[in-house]
């Protein structure tokens, strides 16, 4: 209690500083008066009164310092002064000042930005309540590759199940036609339980959430919209509640809507509708199960019980197990490696410039020598000098951090619009408190790492010769630190070039993958026809548009099919295979194409046939299957001629169909994807209503877009267009996280290389500036240029074979963390090795080289006179 | 004999001015060290360098407050005031003070 009222007289203190000195000083100025005045009662003359009282009293500077540090904090005093000399520091060497804050501001931005995206991705929590405990509930069975998506009955098998959860909920998403509206379009929605809602906390902005009991089958159709829709096709207004939305042939009631934040999935839904009124058939597998686990349960329990819960269950004999796996990780998870590589790289950038730094602090140290042992003699220890001057470092460095926080708040403006909307992270990318306090962390640690060698090195001086006029300092061992700090950038620079190298060759080899079709001059436009078109109808939609936009000029063909490769939608359909004994069911990829689709795209067909006009209603049901289905569901036997029944809406697994032909694989999911068994359907034997017209152009495709919709419009204005891409498009897209990766460290390690070729030309510059006067004495005695350019340059090179024998060491132990984002190229491969090895030691002879030259060209006279 | 200043601890220098102003009302610097001159019979003498931070510290701690008070035409004086504070403290730094001296006298007591 005392001790509050204590600080607050001292805080009153601080701010009358002035007053307090003015009333010491008056004090004790009558306090003299009254000695002056006693000594002069014993007969004393006044002036020799006064300067006894003066004798007597004491050195007033010190007497008044002394009743001032009693009402002030010391250690707060001095770091303000510490501070403020930093500044004035700062002024008065502009130059030195501009190039530490501003390669401050690269190191530290740089690392910034990085930290924004490793925040955004792995570390800021979900937006959903008790994130922490939400986890995927997956039931995998490789056999017949599924993995992740349940049916509706399956998942209610699992609620009624489960254990180790306290609520569980799941979701599934789909597109599907938003008509009844002004301007009908083609929308995301998703189907989702009343329990998953309430479990990730999910507050309608208007009206209310799902109900349980509508949430079976036979309730009520409801729906909520997203904020986005509501503004876009209601007018943003409260009367929206109980009016209906339909959804293709459903309609559903509206009952509230769900605010801009909240979501569930990177891409953003339109419209929820509630999972269990419709749609409980067990073959249909389309929803992902979130379970919430009880408190105090760790996953691996959880996982336990799971699978030993499984373990009894029917279905475990047919393969079918249960993987749990943390929300976050399926948010993030592919990011991961990725993150952690440019965060070690931003790292290493950031040491490079903290070396360069050091190196040249402990140059202009030798310059403050004198001022250094001015404040010695002044009374300051060591320990005050060395906390001045790490002052002074951390002044730099936040001063630095605050640019260098402008910089990357640009950069993640930069490549937050870089980066397609599916890989964003949830929430997206934003400097939050998080990235403040890792910046300011540091900046600080920046600070005393290259500021702490120079400040124990400086304030370690003689008084004598510090003070003396020709403070020509000796500081061999200042060379030498200086060499090793930049055989250390030398190595980092190396250690990143690799890295980069490797990652830059490994997209090389991705990018010349065979996607297993033809990508060029490939226009894709998503198109769709109302639900109620029967289905001769949509069949004859759908072939008229194909022969009217392949008579369009500028196209050579032109095909429909309902979902493209590289794009790789989860979906899996079941079938079931004949003559096969046991368990017959698998799930494959289903594809609706028009006869002409494999030519269109340029698939080769490996065995039988491709489909014709003939493959129509009426005829014998057919199917093509990929090279993979035929592989993985027969193997060792001839595809064709075996039959499936491929699970329809409407007729189950009722329809036989023959396989025909065998396709060649495309890549469905990437580039780089896994392979997945594909069927494939003529559209006239299955008609869906919303396909993707795929058009092979002469022309560059975008330029058929405006013809091609004129013509879906003159078949019927009902009909739907959303996107149209263009394959290279697609392509591209699927390719960006690894191209942003590769450009991002690209440029960390060129900035790297630079930074340290710098550091390089700098101590090689210093130390022929140093050595004028030996170089001078050394020519002056007959040395010839040759053997003074190899004494330089024999220091310089010394320190760049060091520097890059580290490094490459480095890098064979390091490369392999990179194993993972690799693709053709091994971590250790040589031609890599050589290629940077070379660069950076072409580099360093350079920047060693010039201030060789110099030296070599130094007139012994001038070099003696210039002490 | 060299009359070598005697040098008063700066705890026991705070008790002997609170216990100055106790007993001798409100004061300024000057009058305190003389008073406690005179109380002690010369033998205490208060060296201004140890006065003025010791009432500084007093100030801080709250034992006293400070107020200028006009001496005649052109000076003032800073007039030192016990508070009810300071009076509690000072009962307590006594007793402490001659617990601890009776423990010494204990201590040197002739066998």
């Amino acid at each position: 209690m005392h001790w509050l009222a204590e600080v607050r007289r001292r805080l009153v203190c601080l701010i009358r500083r002035d007053r307090l000195d003015r009333d010491l000083e008056e004090e004790m100025q009558s306090h003299l008066a009254l000695l002056a005045l006693e000594q002069q009662e014993s007969g004393i003359d006044a002036r020799e009164a006064r300067r006894a009282a003066r004798r007597q009293f004491g050195n007033a500077t010190v007497l008044k310092e002394s009743g001032r540090n009693v009402w002030t904090w010391q250690p707060v005093e001095e770091f303000v002064q510490d501070v403020r000399f930093a500044l004035r520091a700062m002024r008065r060497s502009p130059g030195f000042t501009a190039v530490a804050v501003a390669t401050l501001a690269l190191g530290i931005g740089a690392n910034a930005a990085i930290f924004t995206a490793v925040n955004a991705f792995l570390l800021r929590p979900l937006p959903f309540a008790d994130a922490r405990r939400l986890v995927f509930v997956s039931p995998v069975n490789k056999a017949k590759g599924i993995d992740g998506v349940t049916s509706f009955p399956e998942y209610l098998e699992l609620k009624r199940r489960n254990r180790p959860f306290d609520a569980m909920g799941a979701y599934g998403t789909g597109y599907e036609n938003l008509v009844g509206v002004e301007e009908p379009e083609r929308i995301m929605f998703s189907r989702v339980t009343a329990t998953l809602l309430e479990m990730v906390g999910a507050k309608p902005i208007l009206g209310r959430r799902f109900l349980p009991e509508e949430d079976v089958p036979g309730g009520r159709h409801v729906a909520l919209l997203s904020e986005a829709l509501w503004h876009k096709h209601f007018g943003g207004r409260a009367d929206v509640l109980g009016k209906p939305v339909q959804l293709g042939s459903t309609a559903y009631i509206v009952a509230g809507v769900l605010p801009a934040a909240f979501s569930l999935t990177i891409e953003p839904v339109d419209v929820w509708v509630d999972a269990g009124a419709e749609n409980v058939d067990p073959n249909y597998s389309f929803l992902t199960v979130i379970g919430r686990m009880k408190p105090g349960i760790a996953l691996q329990q959880a996982q336990a019980d799971m699978s030993a819960l499984n373990a009894h269950m029917p279905a475990a004999k047919d393969g079918w197990g249960l993987v749990l796996s943390p929300l976050r990780e399926s948010y993030a998870g592919d990011a991961r490696l990725g993150l952690a590589i440019l965060l070690a790289a931003v790292a290493m950038v950031l040491l490079i410039a903290c070396a360069n730094l050091m190196n040249l602090m402990l140059y202009r140290g030798a310059s403050r020598r004198k001022e250094m042992a001015l404040r010695t003699s002044l009374g300051a220890g060591r320990a005050r000098l060395i906390r001045q001057m790490l002052t002074e470092c951390v002044v730099l460095s936040l001063a630095g951090g605050s640019a260098g926080l402008l910089l990357a708040h640009w950069g993640v403006r930069a490549f937050s619009a870089m980066t397609p909307a599916h890989l964003q992270p949830l929430g997206g990318f934003h400097i939050d408190g998080t990235v403040l306090g890792f910046t300011a962390l540091v900046s600080l640690l920046a600070a005393f790492v290259f500021g702490m060698a120079p400040a124990l090195r400086i304030s370690r001086l003689d008084l004598n010769t510090g003070l003396k006029e020709s403070g020509r300092s000796a500081s061999g061992g200042c060379g030498r630190l200086g060499r090793w700090m930049v055989a250390c950038e030398v190595a980092l620079a190396l250690v990143l070039l690799i890295g980069a190298l490797l990652l830059v060759r490994s997209f090389g080899r991705v990018l010349n993958i065979d996607p297993g079709f033809r990508t060029d001059h490939l226009l894709s436009v998503e198109t769709a026809v109302p639900d109620a078109f029967p289905d001769d109808k949509c069949v004859h939609f759908y072939s008229q548009l194909v022969a009217r936009v392949e008579s369009l000029p500028g196209v050579r063909a032109a095909a429909v099919v309902d979902t493209l490769p590289i794009v790789g939608v989860e979906s899996a359909n079941g079938l079931r295979l004949d003559g096969v004994p046991g368990d017959n069911h698998r799930v494959a990829g289903l594809r609706v194409v028009s006869p002409n689709y494999f030519s269109t795209m340029g698939i080769p067909i490996r065995k039988g046939r491709g489909f014709t006009a003939d493959d129509r209603v009426g005829g014998p049901s057919v199917a093509i299957v990929n090279e993979t289905m035929a592989a993985r569901f027969w193997p060792g036997q001839d595809a064709v001629g075996k039959v499936i029944r491929i699970f329809r809406g409407g007729t189950a697994y009722k329809i036989p169909s023959v396989v025909i032909g065998i396709a060649a694989n495309t890549k469905y999911f990437g580039l780089e994807g896994r392979e997945w068994p594909e069927m494939f359907v003529p559209h006239a034997q299955l008609a869906y209503a919303s396909l993707d017209l795929v058009v092979r152009t002469k022309v560059p495709p975008a330029a058929t877009v405006s013809a091609v919709r004129r013509v879906i419009r003159g078949l019927d204005p009902e009909a739907v267009v959303a996107r149209t891409r263009t394959m290279d498009a697609i392509v591209s897209d699927s390719l960006a996280p690894r191209r942003f990766s590769v450009s991002l460290l690209a440029a960390f390690a060129l900035l790297a290389l630079v930074l340290a070729v710098v550091g390089l030309y700098g101590v090689a510059a210093y130390a022929v500036a140093e050595r004028r006067h030996e170089i001078g004495i050394r020519m002056a005695l007959g040395a010839q240029r040759g053997s003074v350019l190899r004494l330089v340059l024999g220091e310089g090179l010394a320190a760049t074979l060091a520097g890059v024998s580290i490094g490459v060491l480095g890098a064979l132990a390091l490369t392999k963390l990179l194993a993972g984002m690799l693709f053709g190229v091994t971590p250790r491969d040589p031609v890599t090795f050589a290629i940077c090895g070379l660069l950076v030691a072409g580099v360093a002879l350079a920047a060693n080289a010039l201030p060789a030259r110099r030296a070599a060209r130094i007139d012994p006279w001038t070099a003696l006179r210039h002490e | 004999m060299l009359l070598s200043k005697t040098e008063i601890p700066p705890g026991t220098l705070e008790m002997l001015i609170l216990k100055t102003l106790k007993r001798a009302g409100p004061a300024h610097g000057y009058a305190i060290a003389k008073s406690i001159q005179q109380a002690s019979d010369e033998v205490l003498r208060v060296e201004e360098g140890s006065l003025y931070p010791a009432l500084q510290r007093i100030l801080l701690k709250g034992l006293v407050t400070a107020e200028w008070v006009q001496a005649g035409l052109k000076r003032r004086n800073r007039i030192y005031r016990l508070t009810a504070e300071g009076r509690k403290r000072l009962d307590t730094e006594i007793g402490e003070y001659r617990r601890v001296s009776q423990a010494i006298e204990r201590v040197i007591e002739p066998a």
